[in-house]
Parts: C-alpha cells; structure tokens; sequence
C-alpha cells in the first residue's frame, strides 16, 4: 500500500511538470526585448565569433555591462560562437532568430546582406570614408550600399625564437620564404624536439596569401563575372611549397596538416616551436600562457614569396545590426556605443587588433599598443594587405572548406598540387560564379 | 590445476574488461585535475601529484551552471513525458487486441530506424512557423520522437508480464478500468518505466544534432552543444574541455548508477523475449 | 448485481474465455474508446514530430532548395545530384565500410564480455554495472576524450602502443592527419560507446539459456564448447538478429563522434566525412535542403533494406 502511495505522489509530480510545460509554451519563451517605440529600453542580444585569444569576454562583457549602466532599463545579453560561428549564422538566419547586433568576420558581410539579414548601414558607402579606414569600407559593401560598420582589422605577421635564430647566427628574421625555410631546418637540426615552424593546415588564412606571395592572384574579374585563379602556376606551385614544408621538411608534427593556430599557440608556448606565422592575439596568448617567453619572442613581417610581395589577409571584422532585430533603437545605439574612441581602444589595444576609425588607429599608432616594440610588425605589416573577393557567396567557399581541403588532400598524398588546385578552382567558380 | 588455470584466465578477461570500460572514466578525471606542467608530458602521469580545481571553478562561474539546468529540464520533461506516453501506449498494445496492432506494430517499429537527419529539415521549418524555435518546448517535442518508439515497446513488454487476474480482481471489485490501471497496473510496471526512463534521460541528455539545430540562445543552450562548441574553440585547453565533459557525465552516470537494478531487470526480462 | 454474477461466474468459465469477455469491458464506450484514448499521445507524437517531417523530408527532395526555402519542383533532379558526386558517393561507401566495423566488432566484443560475464556469476551483478557504465558518458563528452587520448604528441594510445607494444612507429604518430588512421580512431570510440548496451543485452539472453536443455547435454558429455555453439547461441539467435539491427542502425547513424573528433567536420580532404554529418552540413552549412533532403530519403531507405534483410533471415533460421 505505501509502495502503491509512494507512486501516485511521483504520478503527481510528473503530471504537474508536464503541466508547467504546456504552461510554459502558451506563454511563449520568447524574449521580451521588442521593442518598436524608439525609446532607449529593453534587452538586445549581441553575438560574436571564434573568440580572439582569452582576453576577448571579459572586455566585451565589461563593455555590455558599461553600456547597460550607462542607459537604466537596457540588457545586452552576449553570445560567444565557437568555429561554427559562419554555420551558427545561416542557421540562425534562415530560423528567423537572429541577434540584434553581431560582430561578423568580414567576409561574411556582403553574404549575410544578399541573404537580406542585415541592416543598410549608409545608403552611400563615400560618406563613411574619412572616419573609417579606407580598406575597411569596401568589406561592407554589397550593390552599392553599406551594411555593417568596420570594427577592427587583424593581420598576420611572423612571430619568431629570438634566442633560437640567433644560435644559428642568424641576427635577422627571415625575410623570404626559402629562407625562412632554411632557418627553419638549421634550427629544428640544433634543437631536438622542437618544430622549425608552426604548419596550421586546417585554417586557409595561413597560406592562401601564399597564392598572393607566388605572383598570383585568387580570383580575377571578368566583366561582373569572379573566374578563380587557384588553379594558375602561382597558385599550385605556392601549395606546393606550403605543403612541402611539412611532408618533406618535417618542420611539424604531421598532424599539423589538421592544426589551427590554437595547436601552434600552445605548442610555441610549450617552447616546443620556433616560428610560426600569427596574429597579434596570437602572441598574447602565447605570452600568457607563458610570461617567460617575454624576451626570447620577436616579431617580423611576414617573409616574401617569389612573386617579390609579403601581402596578406586583411582579415577583421564588421559591427552589424541585423534586420530582424526587434529592439533596433537600442541596437543602433549600442553601436555608436562600441564605435567610440574610449570604447574601441580598449578592445583592439588588449585583443592586438587595429582599430578600423581613423581617430583610434592614430591613437594606437602614436601611443597605443602598436607603439610597443613587439608589436610594430602588426602595424607596419597592415600597410601590405588585401582583400579576397568582395563576393556575396564568397562564404560558400569558406562554409564548405573547400581551401583547408585542397591543402589537406596535397599534405595526404592523395592528390597531386595540380590535380588538387584544379579541382579547388571548380569548385570556387561554382560557388562564386 | 586446470580449474586454477581457468580461473587465472577469466580473472584476467575480467580485468581486461573492467580497465577498458572505466579508463576513459578515469582519464577524463584525471586530466581535468591536472596542471598544465603535468598534462603536457610525452609520458603520460597516470598519477597526479599536485591536483588543482580551478578549472571547475572557472567553469562554474561560466555559463555551465545555466546550460547544466537547460539540459536537465529538457531531459527530465523528456523523460516524464515519454514514460506517461509510453506508458498509456504500452497497456492499450498489451491488454486490447485491436484489429489495427500490428499496423500500429510497424509503424513504432519504423520510427525507430529513421535517422534523425529525415527529421532534422521539416522539424526546424516546422517549428520556426509554431515558434516553437530557442524554447525548451520545441526541443523537447523533438526528443521525444527519438525517445517514444522504443520506450512503448519496453512498456508493452512489461504490461503483458503482469498477470491479468490482478486487473481482474480490481475490475470484479467494481472499480473502474482506470482506476484498476492506475492502482495494479501502474505499479508493477515499475522496473519497465525505469528501464525507459533510463533511455529516455540518456538519449535527451546526450542529443546533439537537434539541440545544436534548435537552440540558438545562450539562455537555452543545452550542454552537449556548448561542450561542443567550448571544444571547437579551446580544444588546445584539454585540462578546461575535460573539466567540463566530468560535469556533463556526472548527472547521467548517478541517475543511471540510481536505477541500474531496475535497469537490468528491464534488459532480461526484454532480452528474453527478444 | 452484476459483480455478483460475474464473481459466481468466474470460478467456472475458462480464464481465456473470461479474459476474452473483459477485455471486451462492461460498455462497448470503455472497449470504443478507452484503448484509443490511451494511444492517443503516442499518434500525435507519431505524427507530428515523425510522421509529418518524413513526409516532408520526402517531398522537399523533390524541390530545388537554397538558404531553406523551397524552390521549384525539379523531379528527380536532387537524387541524381547526389549520385553523381563524389563526395556523396564517398560518403555512401565510408559509411557501409565503417558501419560493417562498428558492427562485427560490437557483436563479436559484446558476445565475448557477454560469455566472461555468464562465466563469473557471482561477479556478474557488479561486472555489467561496470560494463554498461560507458552507455551513459555522453557521446560528446567520450569522443573527447577519445580524441584526447589518441593526440599524436601527448596520447595515451600512442605511448601505450611504443611502451608496451614495442610499436616505435606510433610514436608521434598523427591519428586524425589522413583518413583510415581517423576512421580506425572513431570506430573505437564508437564500439566503444555500443558495446555495452549490446553486451549487457546479450549476457541477460544467454543467461536464460541455462536449463535443462542444456544440463541434458552436459550430462551426455557435451563440451562447453560444443553446448554454446549448438545449444545456447541458437537459443539466443533472435536476439542476436535484434541486436544487429539495432547496431547497424546506430552505426549507420554515426553523428556526434564525428563532429567532435576531425577537423573540419568531416576533415581532412572529405574523408571521414560520413552520411548523416554530409546530410546535416548540406542541409545547414550550405542551405542546401533539397539535396539534404534527398540524402536523407535515401539513407532512410537503405536502413529500412537493412532492417527487413535481417528480419527475414532471422524467420528463414527459424524455420
């Protein structure tokens, strides 16, 4: 009998959770930001992508916070995405659940505004110019008008043992790739178990610049038309190289053809690597990870190809406000918010990114954290940048990871650089013609 | 000689078997306890000599704790839900022979072997259109396909197991058919609903591809995603990642450790018939 | 009165004949309608979050569709896309291939732990908590760990197989660098995750074999042997057939251990890239849900093939 008691008790609590749940949905979950008055008020949700180095969320949530004190009666509520964060997006997009705000990686922009998610930013992309940096602009453009603001720039550079480059009597950085090569191989012959260099096969912003480096180009225009370049001599022949570095060299792991620049942070941490190619968030993870690093790090621009050029990805990212956002007033005003000079130092000085207004990047050049030694490469290395193709399906090309797998399939051996770069060509065309 | 031989052998199958089902139980624990200077080693410690807690601590100030609660309501209002679905579904397949069984039969045969990708698409459009997207609702309407098909067939399997003359002897003392299921029934299908429970808590607590489709709100996060996407980002981080794989296991393996006996129960009395 | 009757009744009426007449219930409304009201929560489940998407799944494939909207009919057109590439194909062929391992290795492993459990029965109590303990780790949480522990540099795998199998070539050795090492990884990481199930299953089905059939043998001087191989495991075939089943409808299933352990998903090069992660990446990485949706029809029908293939040669022994 009290078995039979017991039960009907649990009967209740079940019946009662179930019953909270119906509950639950006719009141409906969602939030209860919206907001169509103009007013200052109510909650807005802000997301960003693969964070930048550890020192991204707390800032960010320090500027969330700031920014809700600032004005009694808002919310931002953060979202950090992992490496799906591209995936996440278009999820979220075609699910009709966006968040009001986003920083997105720029070459995102012109694919999330032909899908009709984002915002117009300024019907005249020439009134933005003299605020922000001219690179920066293009990146927001699709058919003529603006869509997000530019946030910030990151650039790549060569971050370098000191102490190991000058056991082999070397006093410089390398300053071009075959030498960085040689240096690389003389330094793993002296040092036992550490890696010439940092390999990162499974991101493509590590060597498709090489394309560039080789003389190359990604795509070319034709009429309105994008036609892919991948497949051109440059281009195989600067695959070649990359990979070539790590199945004939050995200058890491051979699982490195699946690494990120995560692996090679924690690696050239460990003092298990020599030189690798980075961010300057790169070198702060490093560096906190380990602080006695401080002296023996040094920091170059990146070595150039045969092609007589050391360009690399602007890479960065763009403020934008999503169409769909319910709270729009609020979302606007979060923006100008983090476009403040006294807002976006912070952010960029801390994460080792250029700021992308005018005002803030003098600042850092002049006083800022680009001024400090180490970090002069990142500054001077953003005069030689460029951009990828200004393509709305551009992010096609990313999503399907098409590049990581053409490297991939030449470091497996089981396509030729030709064969693999033909067939990279095809399917970029596809996806951007 | 031999029967020593023979048990010298089958102790050490059984050793066998015990280390490779725990170690990654183990592995897991004791990476997530270690310090950086001990994780990193080309020889790996299986001993840890100075154990640290911080990375729990620092999870536990994250976003987990909320994330914890999402996957526990999701997974308990699964579970209840499916047992009193199964449940009901289970008596009527048992105690009436309805011409339509068998048809039934199949039909929650076949919801079993359907991949979740088939439901994935039409799921996602069907519930952006109810608004059922980002709510714990939507994503609990979806466990519970994957969860009631198999859950009904336990519980048919157990109500048959329970002798018709109980019922009867209820039903002959005027009480009426509910009341005779509630009161005998109900009971006595304990070992059953615990076995179901057990696999519906399981398969909801762990399902990745429709939370991770679903679930687009840090508020609502479920874990397996967020340990997913914690994982995408900090991969290089082993000791944080495994710290919070340890909180995403904990609640699974007490539950099932809770109901184990009725669990297995469950699984003879389900292996016999087969 | 009538609990009178039928109480003076029931002493003499046969129990198949008085089962008969209750279930029929006092009222043609508790017969009607009870039993139905009883399954209606499991047909609206069945419907709406099965039944419905199947149905939609299926005619979405007949449907261009980009960014997740419909676009126009295009007949066949998605089915002969998806056959005609190869990474499609590659995927049809890898999956098979690693569903094949998964599931002869879970079977033949699970009937070996299932033998040692019903050897050792004093022990079995405690050994199949243990043994079915690796069911409830999450899939997420154990394809991290797996991935953990086959790390090229600071894996315990490689340094087991260096230190205790003298086998210097894995030292260092990269697992998830090209396709077949990645693809040997996770079918470990995966058998390891279903044996247990099946394994637990499989003990509590031999154990009922024990009896008098089989004492009958041991007494005539069968070898265990010889009793296991003609007496039990016949007995426990059904079993065995349900198991498979259930294993290759896992397997075949395979999601979160490839999602979690390669980089990209499906990485390197494609290739361990298996069905249902294409499906999904197809459906939500490229917006593509006519072709995701005709992948999904057709690896329901394949597994539709696989369960009624097994259902038939399980009667076929019987009989």
């Amino acid at each position: 009998m009290r078995a039979r008691n017991l039960w009907r008790g649990r009967v209740a609590v079940a019946i009662g959770l179930a019953g909270a749940l119906a509950l639950a949905a006719c009141g409906g979950a969602s939030d209860s930001g919206a907001n169509s008055s103009g007013e200052i008020k109510g909650t807005i949700d802000f997301w960003m992508g693969d964070p930048i180095g550890d020192a991204q969320q707390p800032i960010m949530q320090k500027l969330a916070d700031d920014y809700a004190a600032a004005h009694p009666g808002t919310k931002v509520n953060l979202r950090f995405l992992g490496k799906d964060a591209h995936q996440t997006y278009l999820t979220s997009i075609a699910g009709g659940s966006v968040p009001c705000v986003a920083l997105i990686g720029n070459t995102w922009t012109p694919e999330f505004a032909a899908l009709n998610a984002l915002e117009v930013y300024a019907n005249d992309p020439k009134t933005l110019q003299g605020t922000y940096v001219p690179g920066m602009i293009e990146s927001t453009i699709f058919k003529g008008k603006s869509y997000a603001v530019p946030y910030d720039t990151g650039v790549r550079a060569l971050i370098y043992r000191k102490d190991m480059l000058e056991a082999i009597g070397k006093t410089a950085a390398p300053a071009t790739w075959q030498e960085l090569r040689e240096d690389a191989l003389a330094i793993q012959a002296k040092n036992q178990g550490v890696n010439g260099f940092g390999i990162i096969g499974g991101a493509h912003w590590y060597y498709l610049p090489l394309i560039w480096n080789w003389g190359g180009e990604i795509a070319k225009q034709s009429g309105d038309k994008w036609v892919s370049e991948a497949g051109s001599t440059q281009s195989v022949q600067a695959f070649q190289f990359y990979s070539d570095l790590l199945t004939k060299d050995r200058l890491s792991p051979a699982g490195a053809s699946a690494w990120t620049a995560a692996d090679v942070d924690k690696s050239m941490g460990l003092g298990q690597t020599a030189m690798m190619v980075g961010g300057s968030w790169d070198l702060r993870t490093i560096l906190k990870q380990s602080p006695d690093l401080e002296g023996k790090l040094g920091t170059a621009v990146l070595p150039k190809g045969p092609g007589g050029n050391n360009d690399t990805f602007a890479g960065g990212s763009n403020l934008a406000v999503f169409r769909e956002c319910n709270n729009k007033a609020v979302a606007n005003d979060f923006v100008k918010f983090m476009m403040t000079k006294e807002n976006l130092v912070p952010v960029t000085s801390n994460l080792g990114l250029l700021p992308a207004t005018n005002d803030a990047l003098a600042q850092e050049k002049a006083t800022g954290s680009f001024s400090a030694p180490l970090f002069k490469a990142y500054a001077e290395q953003a005069d030689h940048t460029r951009s990828i193709p200004p393509v709305a399906s551009w992010g096609k090309v990313e999503g399907a990871n098409s590049i990581v797998n053409a490297m991939q399939s030449i470091m497996s051996g089981k396509k030729t650089a030709d064969v693999a770069m033909k067939e990279l060509a095809d399917q970029v065309n596809q996806a951007i013609g | 000689m031999t029967s020593l031989l023979r048990r010298g052998a089958l102790f050490l199958l059984v050793a066998v078997i015990v280390v490779s089902s725990l170690f990654p139980f183990f592995w897991m624990l004791v990476t997530s306890v270690k310090p950086d200077s001990e994780l990193f080693t080309r020889t790996p410690r299986f001993i840890v000599t100075s154990p640290t807690v911080e990375r729990y601590t620092h999870l536990l100030d994250g976003n987990i704790p909320t994330q914890f609660r999402n996957s526990l309501i999701v997974a308990v209002a699964t579970t209840v839900l499916t047992g009193l679905i199964a449940l009901l579904a289970g008596y009527a397949l048992a105690r009436y022979r309805l011409r339509t069984r068998h048809i039934l039969t199949v039909v929650i045969l076949v919801t079993q072997l359907l991949p979740q990708t088939i439901l994935v698409i039409p799921l996602f459009t069907l519930f952006r259109n109810a608004g059922l997207l980002n709510t714990f609702q939507g994503l609990t309407l979806s466990h519970l396909a994957l969860t009631v098909g198999l859950c009904t067939f336990m519980l048919r399997s157990f109500v048959v197991e329970i002798p018709f003359e109980l019922e009867e002897a209820a039903l002959v003392d005027g009480a009426s058919r509910l009341r005779a299921v509630w009161s005998i029934v109900f009971p006595l299908a304990w070992p059953g609903l615990a076995a179901s429970s057990v696999y519906a808590f399981i398969t909801s607590w762990n399902e990745l591809m429709f939370s991770a489709t679903y679930m687009q709100r840090p508020a609502i996060e479920t874990l397996p995603v967020a340990l997913q996407q914690y994982f995408s980002s900090y991969y290089t981080d082993w000791g944080g990642v495994m710290a919070a794989s340890v909180i995403f296991t904990i609640p699974v393996v007490i539950f099932f450790l809770i109901v184990q006996k009725r669990l297995m129960q469950g699984m003879a009395s389900g292996a016999m018939k087969g | 009165m009538k609990t009178t009757i039928r109480r003076a009744a029931s002493s003499a009426i046969p129990r198949a004949l008085r089962e008969r007449r209750l279930l029929q219930g006092q009222q043609g409304f508790e017969r009607r309608f009870l039993p139905w009201a009883f399954l209606a929560p499991l047909l609206a489940v069945i419907v709406g979050v099965v039944g419905y998407p199947v149905a939609r799944t299926i005619w979405l494939s007949f449907f261009d569709g980009e960014y997740l909207q419909s676009g126009p009919f295009v007949g066949l057109q998605n089915y002969r896309d998806i056959f005609a590439d190869p990474y499609y194909t590659g995927a049809l062929v890898r999956t098979t291939l690693f569903a094949a391992a998964v599931v002869v290795t879970t079977i033949l492993l699970s009937l070996a732990i299932a033998l040692v459990l019903d050897a050792a029965p004093r022990a079995a109590r405690v050994l199949s908590v243990i043994v079915l303990l690796p069911w409830a780790m999450p899939r997420v949480a154990s394809g991290i760990v797996w991935k953990w522990m086959f790390d090229d540099q600071y894996g315990v795998v490689n340094w087991l197989l260096v230190n205790w199998f003298g086998l210097d070539s894995f030292n260092g050795y990269s697992w998830f660098s090209t396709g077949t090492p990645a693809m040997v990884a996770i079918t470990v990481a995966v058998v390891w995750h279903s044996v247990p199930f099946v394994a637990v299953s499989l003990f509590a089905g031999l154990r009922g074999t024990h009896g008098e059939v089989v004492e009958a043998a041991r007494v005539d001087g069968a070898s265990a042997w010889q009793i296991l191989r003609r007496i039990r495991l016949p007995m426990i075939r059904p079993l065995l057939v349900v198991m498979t089943t259930i294993s290759t409808i896992w397997a075949y299933q395979s999601f979160d251990h490839f999602l979690v352990m390669t980089t990209p998903p499906g990485g390197p090069d494609h290739s361990t890239e298996v069905l249902s992660l294409l499906t999904w990446l197809e459906a939500f990485a490229q917006l593509d849900q006519g072709s995701a949706a005709a992948m999904a029809v057709v690896l329901f029908l394949m597994l539709a093939a696989v369960s009624v293939l097994y259902v038939r040669l399980n009667r076929e022994d019987v009989r």
